[in-house]
């Protein structure tokens, strides 16, 4: 084990060390004399070498397959999504000071529900300094609050506390606006009812003047202030309803909150989607085993056919080839093997999801970014499968290959001299 | 004479169980231009001598000097390209690259030390003329039988120009006239081109071909025979 963990380690700083120019230089310095030798052997042994080649390539289609299947699912669930009609996906409200920390300020708004609208300006009013919250038609912030129906235009509710201090009573007028040196400059609101029972606790609720939305953002908007512009919302967030609305959906917004920061967010199918996509989302942790799996079949015949040709090998380091031409030679019939393997799995694959997307329920679809994940993949797995062969063979003496004796990860006599685990 | 490569005190151990001595300790000196021939029975460590004078294996003790250049302070690479350039290999099982014709055979070593490929071409061709193989020149091994193979062989160790050439039971894996085609072929490179040969073998009657005569029993040298007493 130790020496296994010992080879791996070896085997990364060697496959570093390669990289250094001067030993990449070599390496395309030997490449002419080692290609065709390589390509010689790979042609010898075509049916075997097909195989592997044909083993990487399913690995590749099966990926492409997999990840084609997640991408339609997801967008599947993200069709059956009920849209919800702007402003009902806008959750919008405006941060307390400019030095806050707006994505941090808008966690507390995620427990209220996804698609609510609201909007809070601390304004000054007939009742004092007071925030000024506006809330949407169909916002549940409304209902399940004990709060009366949505006020005509023009009306507000006030705080109970308020009210139970005798300021107002229904049906009398509220100035909400801005106090400036030249006067009050708002509009007078209607009090219609009062913030009162589990409301009157809320943090958002329980000390605000509450109006519709539309209002709220008329008199901000609308109404002739004196001292200075209007608040306005620093912040937006948004759910994203569908991949391809977001261009209308964030003109919506920005039109109605000109001077605020948006953020965006997905809907859980845009989630699942984003997911599929993910570097450590499920779904690429089992295509990834997938390529596990190709590779250890990779590995099994690329060992076979070390194992099969160690008296060659031997000949070839006797000759005077040094350990790292033995071990091109080896990683270059690798190529040619990966290379076919790799062509044949893309074209199948693209082939196999477009011919399966004519007869599935669920669509299915690749991305240019599905291709190189399958690609990148399918060169690691064969680099690790075609590693330890060929790193054997490296480390092993000419005398070693040639007399057929056993090969051990670890190079070192007191490896052979276990023998425990019986070598290759 | 100088000698040109020195073998001192040279031993070597197999791990296997409680391990076992191959060769003990053996001395040799080889000169420029000399046929040595190592003679014994059976597993007394001849094969085991010569893959350590060839640099193929590492001793357990003892040292390998070529030339002057002790092969303990090399490194693998620095022992690949010993082999390379300095020595050349004839083994009993002709050991030709299955995957290359017989010309392709004779070519590697120089197309390894980067030879311009004109004098390659020239080179492979002289060395096939010289071993009687130039009409077998684009036959692969499947192709040739054991007594082509082993003059392809023959060819091939002479590519570089080596030092020395190191031959382990040349003959072994051939009929009678083969192997005395090739101890033949040996007795020409060495006395018209003064090629240094090291020969392996058990046969006793190669003894003649030889200037010196090493004789080995279980891991040591018993007796060196110079030839005429």
């Amino acid at each position: 084990m130790i020496g296994l963990v010992d080879a791996l380690v070896r085997g990364l700083t060697g496959f570093l060390r390669a990289l250094h120019p001067r030993n990449l230089a070599k390496m395309a310095r030997l490449t002419p004399l080692y290609f065709p030798l390589a390509a010689r052997s790979v042609r010898r042994r075509l049916l075997r070498n097909l195989l592997v080649g044909l083993a990487l390539g399913a690995g590749i289609i099966v990926y492409l397959g997999l990840a084609a299947s997640f991408h339609g699912t997801a967008a599947n669930t993200s069709r059956r999504t009920e849209p919800l009609v702007l402003p009902a996906d806008v959750l919008a409200f405006g941060i307390d000071s400019p030095d806050s920390q707006p994505v941090e300020s808008l966690k507390w708004v995620a427990p209220a529900g996804a698609f609510e609208t609201f909007d809070r300006w601390q304004a000054s009013t007939s009742l004092g300094t007071l925030w000024v919250v506006g809330l949407r038609e169909g916002s549940r912030l409304w209902s399940g609050d004990g709060l009366p129906p949505l006020p005509l235009g023009g009306e507000v509710l006030v705080p109970a506390s308020v009210a139970k201090a005798g300021k107002v009573a229904l049906g009398d007028g509220v100035k909400v606006g801005e106090q400036a040196r030249s006067g009050f400059a708002g509009a007078t609101f209607r009090v219609a009812g009062f913030v009162e029972g589990p409301a009157a606790a809320d943090a958002l609720l329980g000390n605000a003047v509450v109006m519709r939305l539309d209002d709220l953002l008329a008199l901000r908007s609308g109404g002739v202030l004196v001292g200075g512009p209007l608040p306005a919302p620093n912040a937006v967030a948004v759910w994203e309803r569908q991949p391809g609305d977001n261009d209308r959906l964030l003109g919506r917004v920005t039109d109605l909150f000109p001077r605020a920061s948006v953020w965006w967010s997905d809907l859980p199918a845009a989630r699942a989607l984003a997911a599929a996509g993910g570097f450590l989302s499920p779904g690429r942790v089992i295509l990834a085993t997938v390529f596990v799996l190709a590779g250890l079949g990779v590995f099994n015949v690329m060992l076979l056919s070390l194992l099969q040709r160690k008296v060659q090998l031997g000949v070839v380091k006797a000759l005077g080839a040094e350990d790292d031409e033995v071990f091109l030679l080896l990683l270059l019939e690798g190529v040619f093997m990966a290379a076919g393997g790799a062509f044949l799995g893309l074209l199948g694959g693209s082939f196999l999801v477009n011919f399966l997307d004519r007869s599935s329920e669920v669509p299915l679809f690749l991305s240019g970014l599905d291709f190189i994940w399958a690609l990148v993949l399918a060169v690691v797995s064969f680099y690790l499968a075609a590693w330890l062969p060929a790193t054997l063979c490296r480390r092993a003496s000419p005398i070693q290959l040639m007399a057929g004796r056993r090969l051990y990860v670890n190079p070192r006599s007191t490896c052979a001299q276990c023998g425990r685990c019986g070598g290759f | 004479m100088k000698p040109i490569l020195r073998a001192t005190a040279l031993g070597r151990r197999f791990p296997a169980g409680e391990g076992v001595w191959a060769l003990k300790k053996v001395d040799l000196e080889v000169a420029q231009g000399e046929f040595v021939l190592v003679a014994g029975p059976s597993g007394c460590g001849k094969t085991t001598l010569l893959n350590l004078l060839g640099g193929l294996d590492r001793p357990t003790r003892g040292d390998v000097e070529l030339k002057g250049t002790a092969f303990s302070k090399l490194d693998e690479s620095g022992l690949a390209r010993i082999r390379r350039r300095e020595l050349g290999f004839v083994f009993q099982f002709f050991n030709l690259l299955a995957d290359l014709t017989a010309e392709e055979n004779v070519s590697l070593p120089m197309r390894m030390i980067g030879l311009p490929k004109a004098e390659i071409a020239l080179r492979t061709a002289s060395l096939l003329e010289a071993v009687g193989m130039s009409y077998r020149a684009k036959h692969t091994p499947f192709e040739l039988s054991g007594g082509e193979q082993q003059r392809v062989a023959v060819a091939r160790s002479l590519a570089n120009n080596p030092l020395i050439i190191l031959a382990d039971e040349p003959t072994g894996n051939l009929d009678s006239k083969n192997g005395l085609d090739i101890m033949e072929l040996f007795r020409r490179f060495n006395q018209e081109k003064k090629q240094t040969f090291v020969v392996v073998s058990h046969d006793p009657g190669f003894a003649e071909y030889a200037d010196r005569v090493v004789r080995m029993h279980d891991g040591v040298v018993t007796t060196i025979e110079r030839k005429g007493g």
